[in-house]
């Protein structure tokens, strides 16, 4: 008789809060996603509200101040803390909206290839190249000159557009696990394709699919930002960030913080999202 | 025989755990130390020490370490003391020619002109046996063996002329007939330059083909050291003896076939064929293979690395399709069968207890998949199975809970086994399912195959490198070579009286260990 098994190990206990970036990135967007998420209760005014007499009131710090305006006001007299609030629902949206469609399509492609190979790899390939080729801000711009600038159709075109990065990453890393043994296993028990790509392999490719998820999100947010500013996306009174310093522009000279805000605003968004993900990484690096 | 290398109280700590434990070693000159242990028992972090060559974060202390009684070791790597290792095609830079990664360790440390060390280099290929040593110079690790670039790794070694010889398991990842040569070529050269050689090995036949003593290390300690056949003859220590106990054994077949057929396969074929810019290249694989199995049977397949036996598995279960030729399980034509009820017939268990379960899923779930699949049992009646399944292999049940990485090799392997008897196939096909486990925990798993096969009737297909482990387990071998079945027949008669060369060459390529004096008995069965 063999010997019975009665030791069994204890796992590992995670290093997850140890790791500064992980810990500052988390908290940062956790924070930005419960101001978005309470934005009607944390906003003191209405952000669509203009108030003529109050225009480009500067925020605390400096001299002459309204009062309750801490941020001061715009142009048209709205509230700009009220603005950046509401500002973070749009950056939100469009970040994980974007990755959400675009991980969707990447990741779907990405395994096929992977996982199939041969000719099904090949068209796949053939379309992943052909996107790649596609200049993303250019092509984004030309969309929405077409149909006009809309919340949605931003969103769109930002998640149709975004995908490569996701199907390049799922179709390696699945090209990887193709021959594992474990998925041998599960084929030679008569399992379905759909079963083996999506309860095998996928959970195994989770973790460079949710670094390349936080990477393309801070890009959806920059990029979302970017055609805002050209005037191309979100469109007015939306209080998008891109837009608000789009519309600060001719400003900035005279009162350099109505840029700067909401600069800030995306600067600590993309950057708590990449923080987030370099964790991320680092964290399942660990494991593996 | 003077001392060339002299350890005292070697400490290895890394993150807080100490590793290797205290221990002494001394190899002299002209002779060859072997330091023996199963996985994680210290012996390559005890090398790497020597060598200067820690993983980061590893604290090393000692009382003496040196050379010659002269300067620590560390100070004379690949000067006079150098290194073999394990997996020669990772040891080898794959973009330089054979030629410059030699010459290159020569020149460093010998500040030489190119011809000097081109003559060495040419001299040593040709001492290690490698035919036309000039035209191997040209060529770049892929193009050569597994064999060739273990030769040309020792030739590299020898470049500078060591005193000193640290051999890390450095024929495991290779076959056995070419480990046999390889094994008699470091004891040539051994003997011939007067070299010392601390050789690291976790099989004990390795120990007694090659090495004049052995130091046996068990979690960081050396249990025993001594004469190696005083060692392995009359063990003093407890684990030593375990160790020597585990070595499969030939055994007489319990012969407890039924005779009836429960598979076949008939003149199975199948080539491989690549195109790449036009030009097609096919690789036959497999050539006219036929194979009987009968009820309760243990049919044993054996032969050398790409001799199409793995191929031949992954027919029998499905995951390829032969070009020529039919199987048939359980009168059913295997081939036809949709994957799902032919998954009902036959189940695998592969080699790597590390790649055959899914990472990502507990133990439970991964020995429930195969009952959601094939039986219409509610989910507590599946955790019941699941439960008798894990005891039938000799695990806590608790260990459902858990996912693979809080299990050992060999408890991994246990579950492997589980998942394939939950279906309760006819007949189970196992693929090296021993070769990466320790040899105490591979008895372990031999000993719980043949109580499987005794308690249900099993029939199994085992492939295996290794003839002892198949001369231990099965009642019929056959010996595949080059994607042909070159021999076939009773596994006591295969092994008394081998009829082709090859099989000969394999039976010579066993390393055994000759039973212990006072036990004769001791057989790896517990």
């Amino acid at each position: 008789m063999s010997d019975p098994v009665t030791h069994i190990k204890a796992p590992r206990k995670s290093s997850v809060l140890s790791h500064g970036g992980f810990v500052i990135g988390g908290s940062v967007l956790l924070l930005l996603l419960l101001i978005a998420i309470f934005a009607p209760l944390l906003a003191p005014y209405d952000p669509f509200v203009q108030s003529l007499g109050e225009r480009m009131k500067p925020p605390f710090w400096h001299e002459g101040m309204s009062p309750g305006h801490w941020l001061g006001t715009d142009q048209l007299g709205r509230d700009y803390l009220s603005r950046l609030i509401y500002g973070t629902q749009i950056s939100l949206v469009i970040g994980f909206g974007a990755v959400l469609i675009s991980g969707f399509i990447g990741i779907s492609l990405g395994v096929a290839a992977g996982y199939f190979g041969g000719w099904v790899d090949t068209c796949i390939n053939a379309v992943i190249t052909t996107r790649l080729s596609l200049p993303v801000v250019l092509v984004a711009l030309a969309i929405v000159a077409v149909v006009g600038g809309s919340l949605t159709v931003v969103l769109l075109v930002i998640g149709l557009l975004l995908w490569d990065q996701f199907a390049v990453v799922a179709r390696t890393a699945t090209q990887q696990l193709r021959n594992a043994e474990y998925v041998s296993a599960a084929r030679a028990m008569g399992t379905t394709h759909m079963h083996v790509m999506v309860r095998e392999i996928l959970p195994n490719i989770r973790a460079s699919l949710i670094v390349v998820a936080t990477v393309e999100m801070a890009n959806a947010v920059l990029i979302e930002a970017a055609l805002s500013f050209l005037g191309l996306g979100v469109q007015a009174p939306l209080p998008s960030w891109g837009l608000m310093l789009s519309e600060g522009k001719n400003f900035m000279f005279f009162n350099p913080w109505i840029i700067t805000l909401p600069g800030l605003c995306l600067f600590a968004l993309a950057l708590s999202i990449n923080l987030l993900g370099d964790g991320l990484r680092d964290i399942q690096g660990d494991k593996r | 025989m003077s001392a060339l290398l002299t350890l005292r109280n070697l400490s290895v700590t890394i993150g807080g755990n100490e590793i290797v434990h205290g221990i002494d070693l001394d190899v002299a000159r002209g002779e060859t130390l072997a330091l023996v242990g199963e996985s994680g028992s210290g012996k390559s972090m005890t090398a790497m020490a020597l060598m200067g060559i820690s993983p980061p974060g590893a604290v090393v202390r000692a009382d003496e370490m040196s050379f010659d009684s002269g300067k620590a070791p560390a100070a004379l790597r690949g000067d006079r003391l150098s290194m073999v290792f394990q997996e020669p095609m990772t040891a080898l830079n794959p973009v330089f020619t054979i030629a410059d990664q030699l010459m290159t360790v020569y020149r460093q440390h010998r500040q030489s002109g190119a011809s000097e060390a081109r003559d060495r280099a040419l001299h040593l290929l040709d001492r290690v046996g490698l035919p036309d040593p000039a035209a191997q110079m040209r060529k770049f690790p892929h193009q050569l063996s597994g064999g060739q670039r273990q030769r040309v790794l020792i030739a590299m070694a020898l470049m500078c002329g060591p005193d000193l010889l640290i051999a890390d398991e450095p024929t495991t990842a290779l076959d056995v007939t070419t480990q046999v040569k390889l094994l008699d070529l470091l004891g040539d050269l051994q003997a011939e330059l007067g070299l010392g050689m601390l050789f690291i090995t976790h099989d004990l036949g390795v120990v007694e083909r090659v090495s004049h003593r052995v130091a046996v290390m068990q979690q960081g300690h050396i249990v025993e050291t001594g004469e190696t056949k005083q060692v392995l003859r009359a063990p003093a220590h407890a684990y030593t003896r375990k160790l020597i106990d585990s070595l499969p054994r030939p055994r007489t077949p319990a012969a407890r076939n039924s005779g009836k057929t429960v598979l076949q396969a008939r003149g199975v074929g199948r080539t491989y064929t690549s195109s790449s810019w036009g030009k097609t290249q096919s690789f036959q694989a497999l050539k006219e293979v036929s194979l009987d199995l009968d009820e309760g049977e243990i049919l044993g397949v054996v032969g050398e690395s790409g001799c199409g036996k793995s191929t031949l598995a992954r027919i029998l279960i499905g995951l390829d399709r032969p070009d020529t030729g039919s199987v048939e399980i359980a009168g059913e034509a295997a081939t036809s069968l949709p994957q799902r009820s032919l998954a009902k017939l036959v189940q695998p268990v592969f080699q790597d207890p590390f790649g055959s379960l899914n990472p990502r899923w507990t133990i439970g779930s991964i020995l429930e998949l195969p009952l959601k699949l094939h039986t219409d049992l509610d989910a507590p009646a599946r955790r019941a199975r699941v439960a008798d399944l894990l005891r039938s292999v000799d695990l806590p049940v608790s260990s459902a809970e858990v996912t693979p990485r809080a299990l050992s090799g060999g408890q991994r392997q246990r579950v492997a086994i589980a998942r394939a008897l939950a279906v309760e196939p006819r007949v189970i096909v196992c693929d090296e399912p021993t070769s990466a486990l320790d040899v105490s925990v591979q008895a372990q798993i031999l000993a719980l195959l043949r109580d499987l096969r005794r308690d249900r009737g099993l029939s199994l297909i085992f492939i295996s490198h290794d003839l002892a482990v198949i001369e231990n387990l099965c009642d019929r071998v056959m010996v595949m070579y080059k994607g042909e079945v070159v021999e076939e027949g009773a596994a006591d008669r295969i092994f008394a009286n081998p009829r082709h060369p090859h099989t000969q060459a394999l039976k010579d390529a066993i390393l055994r260990v000759e039973p212990l004096q006072q036990d004769g008995l001791a057989t790896g069965e517990k």
